[in-house]
């Protein structure tokens, strides 16, 4: 039927089925900004303009609109032309993966049509309908406030970021000698070492105070203009002729076997060009996660498989000519289920008798089938039980940490089809484009070059998208129909099907002698994996890393078991391990400085690890194997100082701040958390990096990295940028296509500024050397000396050619070649990112809600290449973290069924109830990462629940000891504590 | 994406709409959108009727009665002067929770009080305003019954009703009011919350509703608590009765967010926060 509407000023006649979603309907039209993130008006990255209001489009049916306006972002620009909206967004980083920032934009037009001035609150309120998972509020806040000055024509204050020192990037003398040696070992994965990096070739300027012209500045990212005017570049915006649509049928029991599956309705139905089930797909063993080969073990998944394990497990998939056809056909799939007892409990699970999970003949690598323990680990330095009896005071106790999703707004998404030349191209939303193509190959029965992996942008991944999660099934529909293939989870699906963090009980015993020095840490894990171990092995070691890295002591043990239960599969999720660690680790560290009546702050302080110190624990946890690490960049006392006065921790002795007399319910409190993460797995990250030189002085990018809205492609880009003398402009990235760009394991590990960054810096340099080489045949001189800058090769002298004079010469004048480079780095070392986590909550004594009010991290991250974007990711990370403390939790009934299956009963914060999240950056130069740069990605998770426990704490004097902290726990403990 | 709808119907009549709704042989149901939406593949009708052009939406006040229409978008009622100027503004202040502002500019006050779960604290306010109901069922055929009285048939409409309108007498007007509540973030669904609408008479409590949601299905005006405090003095002992009072006629279900025990308990806590703070305006003290 057809639907007269105003779209972006112009007269539209959409033609719609009745009662199609009008979210459908734009997008079919060609609205691509319009994007989808869920199916119940909940995260708002579907919203558009009606009549001028932001409204969710996925609960509306397009009929609804005949005769109204509607405004998309499209509508805002034409041509080249950037709205002063999307100009505040770009300038401020308030771009991060792009999915939901359409919809922002649209909110702040919708405010700022209204209200030139607009107060923060107002700003809060317009931005709650768009839940962002990347930004945390804080920069789109900032990005609304600046569109408004932009607006009315007013002068703002430039975005901070002035470069960092050439000193620190060349080094002094002095300070070179001063630093340790690193270790040489190139670990389980390579025998590449890594190097310090002064290059006195290349000293840029002696002038003093000279800084940095690209590498810590504030530089636009590079994709954010096309994706604040929300062109199409994610997964699904495109659709091209020919298109199916897959949907999968799910199990609705928690552990049953398939006795019998009827598909003969389902194939019958018109518009059904595909039914698959197990016995349609050959059966082939593998692990989903996406880790570098070997993949870990046990492989215990098969892609359709007569057995399921969890509610939501794959049953059977369908291609169809249209959605509501493949849903119809999914309808009328008969299945027959043995229905089998379920297991939920992890330390259950493990007991005798209880039901097997997996007891399929050719799973490989299952640590115990009986026991359902997929695996263990026992690591130890020195004597923990003799250690233990020396110790004057011992500490044990238990902490539980949840279940929580990555929720990235974009749903898991893949489209396949076969190219001109019959290979399979699959188009798909992952952190992991090699891994998956490597692993999808024998799932397909194709070999790895008859397969191509592209990845557009990613609407947010944070972990559930490092892993082959619907690829294979979708490529199977595709090889049954010869047909284009999308194939997109639901939100519902998302909560049922896909991948979480895994949760543990976390057993610690701590020796401490009567000085307060750490003479003893034991700490023993069980972690569920779920139905399937995805992860679950190096997830729950670098638990064991994370929690007996960050102090100092002599005699340590760590011991876990990995147990199957009949929940949907854990995987990776921002973090990995670290936060389950951090929150038992530092609400530890606070319980025995209250209980030895120390100081938190001294007792850690005490106890942590400090510049020279080992890591010993590496040498016996760690996925690259056993890889002795040594501190050399550390601000932790730094970050300590920095952040407790910013959150103002002298009011924690202050008993007129803690209670409000106009609300005698209330208390406060502040707490504290340290964070050392980690940089790269050791030894076994790689990335590369291909940089080839254009006729005009330009370069051609090519890297493996996966930017997943974190911004990668802008700091790879601005680090070449600085390494050849050129403004980011002249760098044109391409990242993540396997037909096109260098191998790259990867977003994730916290690894790509640190060893996709190095990969593009050796690059660079190898394409400099080349430069300088043309130059010298140019000037008729020798290489001795030369620098780049400002687009331009220069001798000691002062005699210069500019680079497009170099790069014409090289292409056709003398001596013809293309001056090219490639490049691939792995690390042995790690460096450890160090971070201090503070919170400020209120506590409501007579209800147990926790209002956390105020959070702020300093991170010491190495140099920040680009300040906008390690800003965003430390206070998008807070946001993240702020949920896995307080409110988010995948829950489910005695059958194993979930009962969080949407936003809202899975609560994530909104804009307009946010907490105050601050950041702040103390810059340390790392000697072994690109222009001194380490990690700063995953430590924000880190440190918030504990911080925001230790804080509640602070305020009521009851510990919790369970995430999330949901008002009942802490009533019911405040209930002990006044009955005690 | 994908919805189950066969038909979308926009009547400008009643007659048209009513006739649509009637039929028999398809399933329809009025496209009224609470502030906890629906994926449009779950609803269970093959028709869809939008009500937008019938002249649903307002908020009005008609001699002694404020009235707004169903089909009034939930950000109006947040917005609206005259539903501030009441009782301490508790119906606009529970629209503005109910949902973030893009849903609150689609859901309806329709669709807040028939749905039968989501954000509770709209249908508190208006029990604790004495709202009632106003159901459509012909061009000319309307009639009026107590939202409690709806409340307890499971606001449920039969085949070709429609919910029009919903009022409260304006003499609330005078009154003071309080919401109170419980959750997980500051916007999140409410675990427990509690409304109280009171009036004094020197230092006695002269007319008084309370209304509370164990849980956010469970939306109950609790007069036998109302009737142990009107005509009495507001006294902490008067106070602690009343909350032991609501703890003994609610039966909350438990769920993930909150188990029976915490339930009953906040549901005497927040009854007590919302009569305390209540008397706290209306007394000035």
């Amino acid at each position: 039927m057809p639907v007269q509407v105003t779209i972006n000023g112009k007269n539209v006649t959409l033609d719609v089925e009745p009662g199609q979603p009008l979210l459908e309907a734009l997008r079919q039209a060609g609205y691509w900004s319009v994007k989808h993130g869920c199916e119940t008006g909940e995260c708002g990255a579907c919203s558009v303009l009606l009549d001028g209001k932001l409204v969710p489009t996925c609960i509306m049916v397009a009929g609804q609109v005949e005769g109204h306006s509607i405004e998309t972002v499209e509508g805002l620009t034409q041509g080249h032309e950037v709205h002063p909206i999307q100009q505040a967004f770009v300038d401020t980083g308030a771009v991060q993966c792009g999915y939901c920032t359409p919809a922002m934009i649209l909110a702040t037009k919708s405010l700022l049509d209204k209200e030139k001035y607009p107060t923060l609150e107002q700003a809060r309120e317009a931005l709650g309908p768009v839940l962002c998972r990347c930004t945390g509020y804080t920069k789109p806040l900032e990005a609304i406030l600046r569109a408004a000055a932009y607006l009315r024509g007013e002068a703002v204050t430039p975005i901070e970021g002035e470069g960092i020192p050439v000193e620190w990037v060349f080094g002094s003398l002095d300070s070179q000698q001063a630093e340790p040696p690193l270790p040489t070992n190139g670990g389980a994965g390579g025998a590449v070492a890594t190097q310090t990096r002064p290059d006195t070739q290349t000293r840029l300027t002696e002038t003093a105070g000279a800084t940095t012209e690209v590498v810590g500045r504030p530089e636009t990212k590079v994709d954010a203009v096309k994706l604040a005017k929300g062109k199409p570049v994610f997964t699904d915006d495109v659709n091209p002729p020919g298109l199916l649509h897959g949907a999968m049928l799910t199990s609705p029991h928690a552990h049953a076997r398939i006795r019998n599956i009827d598909v003969s309705k389902a194939r019958a139905l018109p518009g059904v060009h595909a039914v698959l089930t197990y016995k349609d797909v050959p059966r082939v063993i593998y692990a989903s996660g996406g880790q570098s080969y070997p993949n870990p073990k046990p492989w215990d998944q098969v892609s359709l498989d007569s057995k399921v394990r969890f509610e939501g497990d794959r049953v059977a998939v369908v291609a169809a000519e249209t959605p509501e056809i493949a849903r119809k056909a999914l309808d009328l799939i008969e299945v027959d289920y043995e229905v089998l007892p379920a297991v939920l409990d992890a330390e259950k699970a493990m007991e005798t008798g209880a039901p097997v999970i997996h007891d399929e003949a050719d799973a490989v690598g299952i640590h115990d089938v009986e026991h359902n323990i997929a695996c263990v680990i026992n690591a130890a330095i020195g004597d923990v039980e003799k250690s233990l009896a020396e110790s004057d005071h011992v500490f044990e106790r238990t902490y539980y940490v949840s279940k929580v999703q990555q929720a990235s707004i974009e749903p898991h998404v893949v489209m396949t089809y076969w190219d001109d030349d019959e290979r399979l191209v699959i188009r798909t939303s992952t952190q992991v484009p090699f891994h998956v193509r490597r692993m999808v190959a024998p799932l397909l029965n194709l070999p790895v070059k008859k397969i191509r992996v592209i990845k557009p942008r990613i609407g947010g991944g944070f972990g559930g998208k490092q892993e082959m999660l619907i690829e294979d099934l979708c490529a199977h529909l595709t090889i049954a129909t010869n047909r284009p293939v999308r194939f997109e989870y639901t939100r519902e699906q998302e909560f049922t099907s896909s991948r979480s963090r895994h949760p543990q009980k976390i057993m610690y015993r701590a020796g401490v002698m009567k000085d307060g020095t750490l003479h003893s840490l034991d700490m023993h894990v069980i972690e569920d994996t779920g139905a399937y171990g995805i992860h679950g092995l190096t997830v729950c070691s670098v638990t064991g890393l994370r929690g007996l890295a960050t102090y100092r002591c002599p005699n340590m043990r760590f011991d876990a078991e990995i147990v199957y239960t009949n929940h949907p599969p854990a995987g990776a999720f921002r973090g990995y391990g670290a936060p389950q660690a951090e929150f038992a680790l530092e609400s530890l560290m606070d319980e025995i400085a209250h209980e030895l009546g120390r100081d938190t702050v001294d007792f850690r302080m005490q106890n942590v690890v400090r510049t020279g110190d080992p890591i010993p624990i590496t040498n016996a946890l760690g996925e690259g194997g056993a890889v002795e690490q040594v501190i050399r960049s550390y601000a932790l006392p730094e970050c300590v100082e920095q952040a407790g006065a910013s959150i103002e921790w002298q009011r924690r002795s202050d008993p007129n701040w803690k209670v409000d007399p106009e609300r005698p319910h209330i208390r406060r409190g502040l707490g504290l958390a340290i964070a050392m993460h980690g940089t790269a797995i050791p030894g076994l990250d790689m990335g590369g990096a291909d940089i080839k030189m254009n006729d005009d002085g330009s370069f051609n990018l090519l890297v493996g990295a996966t930017d997943l809205g974190t911004g990668s492609d802008t700091v790879i880009g601005q680090i070449v940028a600085e390494t050849l003398g050129v403004p980011l402009e002249d760098i044109i990235i391409y990242s993540s296509d396997t037909d096109f760009t260098p191998f790259d394991v990867g977003a994730y590990a916290s690894s790509t500024t640190y060893i996709s960054g190095t990969a593009a810096l050796k690059a660079a340099e190898g394409v400099r050397q080349q430069i300088f080489e043309r130059a010298a045949l140019m000037l008729n001189t020798t290489t001795e000396g030369m620098y780049l800058h400002n687009r331009q090769v220069f001798t000691p002298a002062g005699k210069s050619v500019t680079l497009a004079e170099v790069a014409l010469h090289s292409l056709h004048t003398q001596d013809q070649r293309q001056i090219q480079a490639t490049a691939s780095h792995v690390s042995s070392y790690s460096p450890p990112p160090f971070g201090a986590q503070y919170a400020e909550v209120e506590v409501d004594t007579e209800t147990g809600q926790v209002t956390v009010k105020k959070l702020v991290m300093a991170v010491d991250c190495g140099t920040a290449i680009n300040p906008v974007t390690a800003l965003g990711q430390i206070e998008g990370g807070q946001a993240q973290a702020l949920g896995y403390a307080v409110s988010e939790e995948m829950v489910y009934d005695e059958k194993g069924r979930a009962l969080a299956r949407r936003f809202g009963d899975y609560r994530i914060f909104e804009a307009d109830e946010s907490p105050e999240i601050k950041a702040i950056l103390v810059p340390t130069y790392e000697p072994t990462g690109p222009y001194g740069a380490k990690a700063v990605a995953e430590i924000p998770m880190d440190g918030v629940a504990p911080a925001v426990a230790n804080a509640v704490y602070d305020a009521v004097g009851v510990r919790i000891r369970d995430l999330p902290l949901i008002p009942e726990k802490v009533w019911k403990q405040l209930k002990d504590l006044k009955q005690a | 994406m994908s919805s189950n709808f066969m038909e979308y119907h926009r009547p400008k009549s009643w007659t048209n709409a009513l006739e649509i709704l009637r039929r028999s042989e398809v399933s329809s149901q009025p496209l009224q959108v609470g502030p906890r939406p629906e994926a449009l593949n779950d609803w269970g009708a093959e028709a869809v009727v939008d009500l937008s052009q019938l002249d649903l939406s307002y908020i009005r006040r008609e001699g002694e009665k404020v009235l707004m229409g169903a089909m009034t978008p939930l950000q109006e009622l947040a917005e609206s002067e005259l539903l501030h100027s009441i009782a301490g503004g508790i119906l606009a202040q529970a629209a503005h929770l109910a949902a973030p502002l893009g849903l609150r500019n689609l859901a309806v006050l329709g669709g807040a009080v028939t749905s039968p779960a989501g954000p509770s604290e709209i249908v508190l306010a208006l029990l604790a305003l004495d709202a009632s109901v106003v159901i459509r069922s012909g061009e000319n055929q309307s009639s009026e019954k107590p939202l409690t009285e709806f409340l307890a048939g499971g606001a449920q409409l039969k085949r070709g009703e429609v919910l029009a309108e919903v009022r409260f007498p304006v003499a609330s007007a005078a009154a003071s009011g309080y919401l109170a509540r419980v959750a997980r973030t500051p916007r999140d669904e409410a675990i427990v919350a509690a409304v109280a609408v009171l009036q004094a008479e020197g230092n006695k409590v002269q007319r008084v509703r309370l209304a509370v949601a164990p849980s956010s299905a469970q939306r109950q005006r609790l007069e036998p608590v109302e009737k142990l405090l009107e005509g009495q003095a507001f006294t902490p002992q008067q106070l602690e009765k009343a909350a032991t009072a609501v703890k003994e006629q609610v039966n909350p279900t438990g769920d993930y967010r909150g188990s029976v025990e915490y339930r009953r308990e906040m549901s005497g806590v927040l009854a007590q926060r919302a009569l305390q703070m209540a008397w706290k305006i209306v007394s000035g003290s």
